[in-house]
């Protein structure tokens, strides 16, 4: 597939000429770190500032909240996602596009199919940016893979300046580089590109980096309640995080209508899965901080073969108590290596 | 001058730690960046060292105090903020006098980095950061910047009246520059505010990072999490989070002791100080009561007087 570019100055045309074809998602222009994912009708309202936002893309695949289902004593009406053009999400980092692979694992897994995930995520086509300067809290390059990632985009696109570098990965996002407003990329601009990527992937990796996290993170390990001590059980953590994806469903009635909605819910909170009967079976907040950490590496792995964390370093940054993850997955590999000198 | 009152700290701490008064201090301890602390539990005279004392300061750490207290007493680090909250604890008969020590230390602000990021500041080269009187010092890969304090610290600071403990065993330091009271802030026609909160709680996604980096939000179930009697629906939409917010608000109605965590510790920047302040006001008005200052006082929630002031008549 041929590389493009495009001037910046053009951008709005493009713009323009995706939401005539497409519907196309994007963080909301005008808000800073925390603009919401939303329909963009019109250039201005886009904003093309590469970077990673507080919420992550999940916010449009897996809503704060969605109604399921309506009910009546003699109806039911079933509300699933309607649109049946091809939604286009704009200014997801590779960490954001990666994490919807993780969101696929769960929610597109062959044995349950969840239907107002894949009504979403089956027409979705994803343009996913390269960045060139990594915040202070991400790790992308520690937690996988970043070409593997690339490979999963439908067009990965590159700030080189006064121009966007695009590269369409697959046949839809060959499509939604269609326009004459593009041209070939000089040697020089493929070059800068070039650059950028190298960059990127040479960021400096952790100690946990390679490593098999999945076989250290240890249900019996002193560490939980040592996080657990400082973690004052919010859920900044996980409602931030591009692949932290469990819900509670709930009945609300109204009238005589009864609607059934379901909302982000995490482990970290006091009442996740509490039973009906008052069982909870995560009582103690070192139960609730060690689920977070060994659900993302080593359930994630073992039942999809992928780490559940992207390494965006949303978590690093929004624990009010700085606990920062990468410190957390440091310290469990030491103490690895501590344990197999002694043996 | 961070530095010696950090000595000053580890110096206290060791004490209480030695003597065996204490099972426990609770402090701050170095960051995983040069603008971020985190608290640390130290039990062991030899690990005091691990405490620091620097611009990065912010949980307040009062917020552990009463379920630390249930095995024994407890030493806690504590900026005038703190103290108060340490205060409103006493008062509300969360923590006894006798199960406490407190190493208050005087403070000239706390940074926040969404204000650092305004001042221009790249948190990802930022190197160390010092006060130097009034100044804030960022060093970054590219040299030294120098940030006047207020516009580096979080927004509570900058407004702050106390700036030496108000309650303390031991007090540390000596009260920086006193700051002018300024008003609270006119937010417009009862219209415009509905419409500015309306948007803010627009943006909240019920983390609630606010209540739980609260010390004064320590109800062993919150009304917001109770789903026997439903007060709100664990569907956030924008009149559900407004409910959330103002029951926090309320709540928190001469017990708010302004440490602006809840703020601070909100993901998406929701201004929650703003709210806080204007019911600490009226609460200051109508009752001549300023939350966390007297210990012996009874909380304004837990008194009743015949000639209290009815609100509809103010």
């Amino acid at each position: 597939m041929a590389d493009k570019v495009i001037a910046k100055t053009d951008l709005a045309k493009w713009i323009a000429e995706l939401a005539s074809k497409f519907t196309v998602i994007a963080p909301e222009a005008g808000e800073a770190d925390h603009a919401q994912w939303k329909e963009v009708t019109s250039a201005e309202k886009f904003n093309y500032v590469p970077g990673r936002y507080a919420m992550a893309a999940k916010e449009f695949l897996l809503p704060a909240y969605e109604v399921l289902f309506r009910y009546k004593k003699d109806s039911l009406e079933e509300s699933l996602p309607e649109d049946e053009k091809t939604t286009i999400m704009m200014g997801l980092t590779l960490c954001d596009a990666r994490a919807i692979q993780v969101l696929d694992s769960v929610y597109l897994d062959g044995k349950f199919k969840d239907p107002y995930y894949a009504a979403r995520r089956e027409k979705l086509a994803l343009i996913a940016s390269v960045c060139d300067k990594p915040r202070w809290s991400c790790f992308c390059t520690s937690v996988g893979d970043l070409e593997q990632w690339a490979a999963g985009v439908d067009v990965l696109i590159t700030d080189i300046g006064d121009s966007i570098y695009i590269h369409p990965v697959s046949e839809i996002g060959e499509k939604i580089a269609e326009g004459e407003f593009f041209r070939t990329p000089t040697e020089e601009e493929t070059k800068k590109k070039n650059d950028i990527w190298q960059n990127l992937i040479a960021l400096p990796k952790k100690p946990f980096a390679g490593q098999d996290i999945y076989k250290m993170v240890d249900w019996d390990d002193a560490i939980w309640s040592e996080i657990a001590k400082k973690c004052v059980g919010c859920g900044a953590c996980s409602y931030l995080c591009p692949s932290c994806s469990c819900f509670d469903i709930q009945d609300e009635v109204s009238g005589d209508i009864v609607e059934r909605f379901r909302c982000r819910d995490t482990c970290q909170f006091t009442d996740f899965t509490l039973m009906g009967a008052g069982h909870n079976p995560r009582p103690e907040k070192t139960m609730r901080v060690r689920q977070r950490i060994m659900h993302k590496f080593k359930y994630q792995i073992e039942q999809f073969g992928m780490l559940g964390c992207t390494g965006c370093g949303r978590c690093v940054e929004a624990c009010p108590v700085n606990i920062d993850l990468r410190e957390v997955l440091t310290e469990i590999v030491e103490r690895e290596k501590v344990e197999a000198g002694k043996n | 001058m961070s530095e010696e009152l950090e000595q000053k700290i580890r110096e206290e701490a060791k004490k209480l730690l030695e003597s065996g008064e204490v099972r426990l201090v609770v402090g701050w301890g170095k960051g995983s960046a040069p603008f971020k602390t985190t608290p640390v539990f130290i039990d062991k005279p030899e690990d005091v060292d691990k405490l620091v004392w620097n611009p990065a300061c912010t949980n307040n750490l009062a917020v552990y105090l009463p379920q630390l207290v249930k095995e024994g007493t407890i030493g806690i680090v504590a900026k005038p903020c703190d103290t108060r909250a340490v205060v409103t604890l006493l008062q509300e008969k969360q923590i006894e006098r006798e199960n406490i020590k407190v190493i208050g230390v005087a403070c000239s602000g706390i940074i926040d980095e969404s204000a650092l990021k305004r001042a221009g500041i790249d948190l990802a080269e930022v190197r160390e950061i010092k006060i130097d009187g009034e100044n804030l010092l960022v060093t970054t890969n590219s040299g030294t910047q120098t940030v006047p304090m207020t516009q580096a610290e979080k927004e509570a600071c900058r407004i702050c009246e106390h700036r030496t403990p108000v309650f303390a065993d031991v007090t540390i330091g000596e009260a920086p520059t006193a700051v002018e009271p300024e008003a609270v802030e006119n937010m417009g026609t009862p219209e415009e505010r509905r419409a500015f909160w309306a948007k803010q709680f627009e943006r909240c996604i019920r983390c609630y990072a606010c209540r739980q980096v609260c010390p004064q939000c320590y109800c062993a179930v919150c009304f917001i999490d109770r789903n026997d009697v439903r007060w709100t629906s664990k569907k956030p939409t924008p009149a559900e989070n407004w409910m959330v917010h103002m029951g926090r608000a309320l709540h928190l109605a001469g017990r708010c002791i302004e440490c602006g965590e809840c703020e601070r510790a909100c993901p998406m920047d929701i201004p929650l100080m703003k709210l806080n302040r204007e019911v600490a006001e009226h609460v200051e008005k109508l009752f001549e009561f300023e939350a966390g200052m007297d210990p012996e006082a009874a909380p304004v929630f837990g008194r009743f007087e015949p000639d209290d002031p009815d609100p509809n008549e103010h």
